[in-house]
């Protein structure tokens, strides 16, 4: 029962919370429960650390989303209902392979449950963070970080296992289930995309290129455990989701959908911090040529990303807690003075890893091979209204992520070995979706249109 | 941003755009039919790990999969007080290869490692100071004199000899653990 109510919570938060924004279930019912559980978790990760900030104890944690609650719904039935006859049409065909895809997502992440969340990553930092944070906030948090290779990383993943832990016993006797907020944030991920790829293309082809997601190896590793790649990935596909539907129909919503989406991924993993950058780079670059006109309105959706980011910025100055790349490592040198003495010796190393990895019949990475080769062939499209942003922003970042490759204190071939799939796989859903938006005019051209509803 | 442009979707599309669509599926096509094959074994290791979650009580999965019975976590927790340490320690060496996987020099340093991490998140908040050593040097660095009485290894030395790293121990607990075994000691007093 109280583990209903963990997984509800997040659920009926971020419905609230999509009502209070305008955006119904109606309006796009495949993509809306994967908003809602991503809008819901941001909230309900807010809700735990003003819980954990007034002491309140873990026994009554379950009290923390109610408030929340009322005085979203209190908003939410203010809100005018959305225009009638604005529904997506997915097609029962193409709903019957969502669910069917993600009943398959269900099962890699039900097989967690054999092994305890205590190993790797998902044990040394996510949820040992999320432990400590019950077990010895605040005094003893940083201590408690001593072995955490990234002690600096953000707080959603830990914050959503803690609620998990207070609500079904405690770190000491909750191993497995501590994790299910997170994995089903891949099965979000999964619904989000698919419901991104529909609405730029024919049911077939949305659903062949949506299947590459849970044939992956390293995505159904990510359902399993309890990794915050899957996380960043999801907010990354909103994100972009949101933006081309703004930029196609001006629907204001969608852009807020789109902040929402990035402040996830912020408060998910620090490789959005290095997207970004990327993204801010794109859009001065676009603005320099004339392409790009942001208002302060078209801005204002960022506020929860820049709330997410100096949130994350005064935690880790209050706890003391340092990133790697910037010297807190064991050779106590930054990334940069890392690149000037590894460049030449790791760059050609690591286009070797890229090559293999996107030619790889055993991976999906391929898409970010296609999406190359559709920026090459369709230069006017890639480099046009509305892709331009996105896809100089996608480059960038998966250029930023061997670019920190460079730069690591880890031995090359361990840290590519236990990292490099799955740290690229964040972009891989969102390179999914520009592959589809590069496509829509051809692929799409001879079936129904597909994409009328707004969100 | 203020006036979202249209996307471009009404241009006909040109012979390049057509034959990037061509591969684009063709590739999709390949990798799917790959993917799917390397899926099978991958859906019936999950549906079998899924059916072991929903039946075997967790203390069976966690043993299984970390090697760590309860009785030797209870045995942890009985004897090392609130203030105290644990060390896992494994003396052949490795520390230097460890990082490099293919490398079998490396190969007990990270099962040491692979042990510390296990223990320390599973056990968590009782013992909060975990450490690993991976020969006797190390292990010697853990020990003094303030630790007698309030520091137990988790000993993965083959064999009957007793552990004399430092001091004297008192042995806790033997644990089988595969073909090997793995013995609990409390560190009794500083040479």
């Amino acid at each position: 029962m109280n583990l209903v109510a963990a997984a509800l919570a997040p659920l009926l938060l971020g419905a609230l919370l999509l009502r209070a924004l305008g955006l119904r279930w109606r309006n796009e019912p495949v993509a809306w429960p994967a908003w809602a559980w991503l809008a819901g978790c941001l909230l309900l990760g807010a809700a735990v650390q003003l819980g954990l900030e007034l002491r309140v104890p873990p026994a009554s944690f379950w009290t923390l989303p109610l408030g929340l609650a009322v005085l979203l719904g209190a908003v939410a039935l203010r809100r005018r209902p959305a225009a009638p006859g604005a529904r997506a049409p997915a097609g029962a065909g193409f709903t019957a392979f969502v669910v069917a895809g993600a009943l398959w997502c269900l099962l890699f992440a039900a097989s967690g449950m054999d092994r305890p969340c205590i190993e790797g990553d998902e044990g040394n930092i996510w949820s040992l963070k999320a432990k400590s944070l019950l077990v010895d906030w605040p005094d003893g948090f940083a201590l408690a970080q001593v072995h955490n290779l990234h002690p600096d990383y953000p707080q959603l993943n830990p914050l959503l296992q803690a609620w998990t832990f207070a609500l079904l016993g405690g770190p000491d006797s909750v191993h497995f289930e501590n994790r299910w907020l997170v994995q089903l944030a891949g099965v979000a991920l999964f619904v989000a995309l698919a419901a991104a790829l529909r609405r730029r293309l024919p049911a077939l082809p949305a659903a062949a290129l949506a299947a590459l997601l849970p044939l992956s190896p390293v995505f159904q590793e990510l359902l399993r455990t309890a990794y915050a790649d899957g996380m960043v990935a999801l907010g990354l596909v909103v994100a972009l989701d949101g933006f081309l539907r703004w930029r196609e129909h001006g629907d204001r919503r969608a852009l807020w959908l789109a902040g929402l989406g990035l402040a996830f991924a912020a408060w998910s993993k620090n490789e959005t911090m290095l997207y970004l950058a990327s993204a801010a780079a794109a859009a001065l670059l676009l603005r320099a040529f004339g392409r790009l006109r942001p208002t302060l309105r078209d801005l204002a959706p960022l506020a929860p990303l820049a709330l997410v980011v100096a949130n994350t910025t005064l935690w880790n100055g209050r706890f003391g807690l340092h990133s790697d790349l910037f010297g807190a490592n064991p050779t106590g040198k930054s990334m940069f003075v890392l690149m000037a003495q590894q460049w030449q010796e790791r760059v050609p190393a690591l286009a070797a890893e890229f090559a293999a990895a996107v030619t790889s019949p055993a991976q999906a990475h391929v898409v970010f091979g296609l999406l190359l080769l559709g920026a090459l062939l369709r230069p006017r499209r890639a480099s046009g209204p509305p892709l331009a942003l996105p896809f100089l922003a996608l480059f960038g970042g998966l250029l930023g992520l061997h670019v920190v490759y460079v730069g690591s204190f880890l031995p090359l071939r361990f840290h590519l070995d236990t990292s490099y799939l799955r740290v690229t796989f964040q972009l891989l859903p969102a390179a999914l979706v520009l592959l589809a938006a590069l496509l829509a005019d051809v692929v799409g051209a001879r079936g129904a249109r597909h994409d009328g509803g707004r969100p | 941003m203020n006036a979202p442009t249209p996307e471009p979707r009404s241009e006909p599309a040109g012979r390049a755009a057509r034959a990037f669509a061509a591969v684009a599926i063709v590739a999709v096509a390949v990798w799917l039919v790959a993917l799917i094959v390397r899926a099978v074994p991958a859906l019936a290791t999950a549906t079998a790990a899924a059916a072991r979650g929903a039946t075997e009580p967790a203390a069976a999965r966690i043993q299984r999969s970390s090697g760590l019975s309860p009785a030797l976590r209870a045995a942890i927790r009985e004897h090392l007080p609130a203030d105290g340490r644990l060390v896992l320690y494994s003396p052949y060496g490795g520390a230097a290869f460890e990082l490099d996987a293919t490398d079998p020099r490396g190969e007990p340093a990270r099962q040491v490692r692979t042990l510390f991490e296990r223990c320390k998140n599973l056990l968590y908040p009782h013992p909060r100071d975990v450490h690993f050593a991976r020969d006797a040097a190390e292990l010697a660095t853990r020990l003094g004199p303030r630790w007698a009485g309030r520091l137990l290894a988790v000993d993965g030395t083959q064999g009957g000899a007793e552990l004399a790293v430092g001091g004297r121990w008192q042995l806790l607990h033997t644990e089988p653990l595969g073909t090997g075994v793995l013995r609990l000691w409390r560190f009794q007093e500083a040479r």
